[in-house]
């Protein structure tokens, strides 16, 4: 599919299989509009995306403001279809659950949303800038949680260089065309915007098994 | 329209004569068709059929009542399409130099920053808006009348913030009074033409003869 706007443009052409998937690329490379076009929620110019078996499917949005619809974070999680006694023994919100979302930083808030998408078991999970408003403790949180997820299609859509969940595929947005770098480990070598660390290690023959901070920290000490 | 001036000059003229009588709202309506693009400019296509339905029930209700509801509709109409081009038509930066060339470099100046950052914040809130309806799709919430709390709560968190950091932007800049600004206005025939156009709207609804020759033609019109 294609979209065109004004100074922009985006070619992508690709199948997402079950697994996760990363899509990376510069701020303003067109991963935000191709997400919105997976989920259906803007229009593209030509071509189709179609959905092949895939249920309930679910966009995490950058900025987590735009998700509250509740007044409570017990509203909100009720919003979501989950339980909220497992969000808030998992995500440390414990006793909070008639506090306002609005109460919650950025941060926090961020935190609290992935907790509720990873328990609604979507097919199709999309994270737009899932680490945008985190700190380097709850990026890891967020990656090792991410990395446990085994059923249905994950597509995470970041430009985060450091913290990184272990994911199946690689893609990458360049020059406004969707480009895939295959499976993992393998990808790792063909990926062109990968971390200054990563390429480093490729340099010096040690190619990381995964993208994942416990992955590339095996790679930095093996002798 | 190229002169913010005259459009803003001509804008005051056709609503208020709107708003005088349904004489008026008829010839603002008319010079509506004649002197704008019409719905070309109109990209909130489901805005303004909301604003539509909200006035036509209105409209009906006071119709029902005492007979007014046509007038208030006619009247409505007109100032909501005059109101919307006006919006459409909006160039960033036209609000402060028009301010600044009616009120000078202090007080013009900050009416017009002021009146720049309420445009601003009304663009970003339809963006808000779009993310919010996005959001309720996704969860698979229909859109019912309960939602206009948390959604007007999340509008005004938002605006709240960032007026904060506008606020605190303009103090890290040195912003304290007022500003120094050259307007410069570029107008053609058209424009003036257009603003002769909205004097003789506002003089229909004011001169009572007008009214008075209307009267005539219904009072003819129901002997027909």
């Amino acid at each position: 599919m294609t979209v065109a706007r004004d100074h922009f443009s985006l070619i992508a052409d690709g199948t997402f299989s079950e697994g996760i998937h990363l899509v990376s690329g510069d701020v303003g490379s067109g991963k935000s509009t191709l997400a919105f076009a997976i989920m259906g929620l803007i229009s593209w110019d030509s071509g189709t995306i179609s959905r092949d078996s895939i249920g309930p499917a679910m966009l995490s949005f950058q900025f987590p403001e735009y998700h509250i619809t509740g007044m409570t974070l017990e509203e909100e999680c009720t919003s979501w279809g989950v339980a909220w006694e497992e969000i808030f023994s998992s995500s440390g919100f414990h006793g909070q659950r008639d506090q306002s979302p609005f109460s919650l930083s950025r941060g926090e808030l961020a935190q609290f949303y992935v907790s509720c998408f990873l328990n609604r078991h979507d097919d199709l999970l999309l994270l737009d800038e899932p680490f945008g408003s985190l700190d380097c403790e709850s990026k890891k949180k967020v990656c090792d949680r991410l990395s446990y997820r085994t059923t249905g299609i994950t597509i995470i859509f970041t430009h985060e260089r450091t913290f990184l969940p272990k994911v199946d595929r690689i893609w990458e947005i360049t020059d406004g065309i969707l480009i895939d770098r295959g499976t993992v480990p393998d990808a790792i070598t063909r990926w062109s915007g990968a971390p200054s660390l990563i390429k480093n290690l490729i340099r010096e023959g040690k190619i990381p098994s995964n993208i994942s901070y416990a992955d590339i920290l095996e790679a930095v000490c093996r002798t | 329209m190229q002169d913010v001036r005259i459009r803003i000059c001509a804008s005051v003229l056709l609503c208020s004569a709107a708003f005088i009588n349904i004489y008026g709202a008829s010839a603002a309506l008319v010079w509506w068709l004649l002197f704008t693009p019409r719905f070309v400019i109109i990209h909130r296509v489901r805005i303004v059929i909301s604003m539509l339905i909200v006035i036509g029930i209105i409209s009906l209700i006071l119709q029902l009542n005492d007979g007014s509801g046509f007038s208030y509709f006619m009247r409505m109409l007109a100032i909501v399409l005059i109101g919307l081009w006006l919006a459409a038509a909006y160039q960033p930066g036209e609000f402060l130099r028009f301010f600044v060339w009616m009120g000078g470099n202090h007080i013009g100046f900050e009416l017009g920053v002021m009146a720049e950052m309420a445009m601003q914040s009304f663009s970003t809130l339809l963006s808000d808006l779009d993310h919010i309806r996005m959001s309720l799709h996704m969860k698979g919430i229909p859109v019912t009348i309960k939602d206009i709390i948390p959604t007007a709560n999340l509008l005004i968190h938002q605006e709240l913030a960032r007026a904060k950091d506008n606020a605190e932007l303009l103090a890290i800049r040195g912003y304290h009074h007022g500003g120094r600004l050259t307007p410069v206005f570029i107008y053609d025939r058209m424009d003036i033409v257009a603003l002769l156009g909205a004097l003789l709207v506002a003089v229909i609804a004011i001169f009572p003869f007008v009214n008075f020759l209307y009267s005539g033609i219904e009072v003819f019109r129901g002997l027909l």
